[in-house]
């Protein structure tokens, strides 16, 4: 955000909608594979992992806006999503249900 | 930190607060209140007065044989026997089953000791409890569309207080800055000063409100993740949470044990004066439970006794006991959002804590609209920020004055009008909407002198009010030494001298009579001349 004030609508439409929906989850995939990695049964997981989402969540909420370009910002949270949900799903398979 | 970081989380700031502020203003003034949610039940029902403490062998037999006459198969019973802000006197409470798929009918009814029969003649009211829900709920919203809303404004909140701490070059020097009578730096200055003398109080009430359900209603996805995707399991968590131990109905029925007995077992382990509550599962079944409940006041958790509920005997202690730290940490952060603990003095920090952050969203809100006055004093504005500015009138004066009406109304509506609680809460809304009107129509900065006078004239007519209708005013509370409802009526006062010092520093100086003076808000107003 580094033009300062005057953003077009469309840029602050886009960069809001990023932040919010691709925020919520990124901050729900990266903290179940918190929940699921930790060595703690799945009920202390589950809750810790919930306590962190909403850190998660304001903190990616805080960087969509702080980088430069929209584009990082659909990058990073998109593939982090992407990502951390692969890798949660792979743990949830190695360590079963609960 | 960098230049271009701060700048955009200012940005951030800015925006996230203004797009939310209303709600969330309302959210702190309704919430605010609710630390004194039972003190303001006992005073819209003028009819009922606090009863003096009970002995156990008073108070349980008399609960219990109320609940055997009107509670017959119910799935659960509660029995207050210790007077307390919440049970100003024995109360009882009863959730019967559903019938024909409807929702199971819940009774709380008080009752009188001597005479064993239920208090009636107090006047139908929302109380102070209205007000409370309204901060997390709002009001006239099907399901839980209130709730989800608060939620998201809830978490700008979350995002405003982070970002505003990082929009801080000088945390502590702004502090202790205070500019009087600059304009927009003299609103920047206050905003300051509630927002860091306050931060930790706000960041605690902003995440422990996310934490409400450990946030599952609205961010489940760990939790579904976690227990992959089994809806059966994840229903099932709530209960897992909290450790609580259910029983399930045996449909074999079987005498209820004597309750006195299981009261006084737990009264000799805590002490007198100590039961939060007796609650019965199931009562009359054969996997009847008992359980008694300690008091939380002046201290985070408490302990409970369990009892079989034919037998009698004890099953256990501390069914309040969460299974890890996380699950504590989360319990934690609910009391230290409800401070069901708080004894009179922490209650009152928790009010004025309240009130502090409800003045940071004022005072951030007036900044928004201070900032982005147009130089040119003809020019009206773009047609958001009229709408801000309006709105702004209508909703940091105008709601106080709706807090006020419901007040009036409850004192004013007749007794026996039908649904007499729900047009409590309608006078209220419809006097908020009688503001917004006003604000949208008079001229911005008459707008604000005139919705001040009107705060303190509602706030001063209803102690006035309640001497001409009630027996429990300010000049016999003050006499009896009963401060519960004297505070009530002296803080209403209070707000309404406060509503003069804000309608006269509204004021353009040249109708105040200071020559020298500018008020902060009004330094070259485009609407100060008379507009």
């Amino acid at each position: 955000m580094a033009r300062g004030a005057g953003h077009s609508r469309w840029y602050v439409t886009g960069r809001t909608l990023a932040a919010i929906f691709l925020g919520y989850l990124f901050a729900s995939t990266s903290c179940l594979v918190v929940a699921l990695a930790l060595p703690v049964d799945r009920l202390t997981g589950v809750a810790i992992g919930t306590l962190l989402t909403f850190l998660v969540w304001g903190g990616a909420i805080m960087w969509a806006f702080a980088v430069e370009r929209t584009r990082t910002v659909v990058l990073g949270l998109g593939g982090g999503t992407v990502l951390s949900g692969l890798i949660a799903w792979g743990l949830y398979l190695v360590k079963g249900a609960a | 930190m960098n230049g271009m970081f701060r700048q955009s989380m200012t940005w951030l700031h800015t925006w996230s607060g203004i797009v939310v502020t209303w709600l969330l203003y309302f959210m702190f003034v309704t919430g605010t209140i609710g630390y004194f949610d039972d003190e303001l039940d006992l005073w819209m029902t003028p009819e009922r007065t606090a009863s003096p403490p009970l002995a156990l062998a008073d108070a349980v037999p008399v609960a219990e044989s109320y609940l055997h006459e009107v509670g017959d198969g119910a799935n659960r019973w509660f029995i207050y026997p210790t007077i307390q802000r919440s049970s100003p006197q024995l109360s009882t409470f009863r959730e019967m089953p559903a019938v024909d798929g409807g929702d199971p009918v819940r009774k709380r009814k008080e009752l009188d000791v001597k005479t064993g029969e239920p208090i009636t003649d107090a006047r139908k009211t929302g109380g102070g409890q209205v007000l409370y829900r309204m901060h997390y709920l709002l009001h006239y919203f099907p399901g839980r569309i209130g709730f989800y809303i608060m939620a998201i404004v809830t978490m700008f909140m979350f995002v405003g207080l982070t970002t505003g701490v990082v929009a801080h070059k000088k945390i502590f020097k702004d502090f202790f800055t205070f500019r009087w009578a600059k304009g927009r730096r003299s609103w920047l200055d206050l905003h300051n000063i509630a927002s860091v003398s306050s931060l930790p109080f706000q960041l605690m009430i902003t995440y422990s409100g996310l934490l409400f359900t450990l946030g599952l209603l609205w961010m489940p996805f760990v939790a579904l993740g976690g227990y992959g995707f089994d809806i059966q399991r994840i229903v099932k968590l709530p209960a897992e949470f909290t450790a609580e131990d259910s029983v399930e109905r045996s449909g074999e029925s079987r005498a209820l044990v004597p309750l006195l007995p299981l009261a006084e077992q737990a009264e000799a382990a805590w002490g007198p004066q100590q039961i939060a509550f007796i609650r019965v599962d199931y009562p009359g079944d054969a996997n009847a439970r008992v359980i008694v409940q300690q008091r939380s006041t002046g201290r985070f958790s408490s302990d409970a006794m369990t009892f079989d509920g034919v037998s009698g005997a004890l099953l256990g202690t501390t069914a309040t006991g969460v299974p890890n730290a996380a699950l504590e940490f989360a319990g934690l952060m609910f009391a230290l959002h409800e401070g069901g603990f708080a004894e009179p003095l922490l209650r009152w920090i928790y009010f004025i804590s309240g009130l502090i952050g409800t003045a940071m969203i004022a005072t951030g809100a007036v900044y928004w609209v201070e900032k982005r006055r147009p130089k040119d004093p003809s020019d009206p504005g773009s047609r958001g920020y009229r709408f801000v500015e309006r709105a702004n009138v209508a909703t940091l004066a105008g709601l106080l004055t709706a807090v006020a009406v419901y007040l009036l109304a409850n004192r004013l509506l007749p007794v026996g009008l039908a649904d007499r609680a729900a047009w409590e809460v309608h006078c209220m809304f419809l006097a908020w909407l009688a503001t917004f009107v006003h604000a949208f129509t008079r001229p911005v900065v008459r707008a604000w002198v005139e919705q001040f006078w009107i705060v303190a004239a509602a706030f001063f007519a209803v102690p006035v009010v309640n001497v001409l209708t009630t027996d429990v005013h300010l000049l016999n509370t003050l006499r009896d030494g009963n401060w519960t409802l004297a505070s009530v009526d002296l803080v209403l006062l209070s707000t309404g001298i406060a509503a003069v010092f804000a309608a006269r520093a509204m004021m353009p100086a040249k109708e105040r009579g200071d020559s020298d003076a500018v008020a902060p808000a009004l330094a070259a107003h485009p609407g100060a001349s008379g507009g």
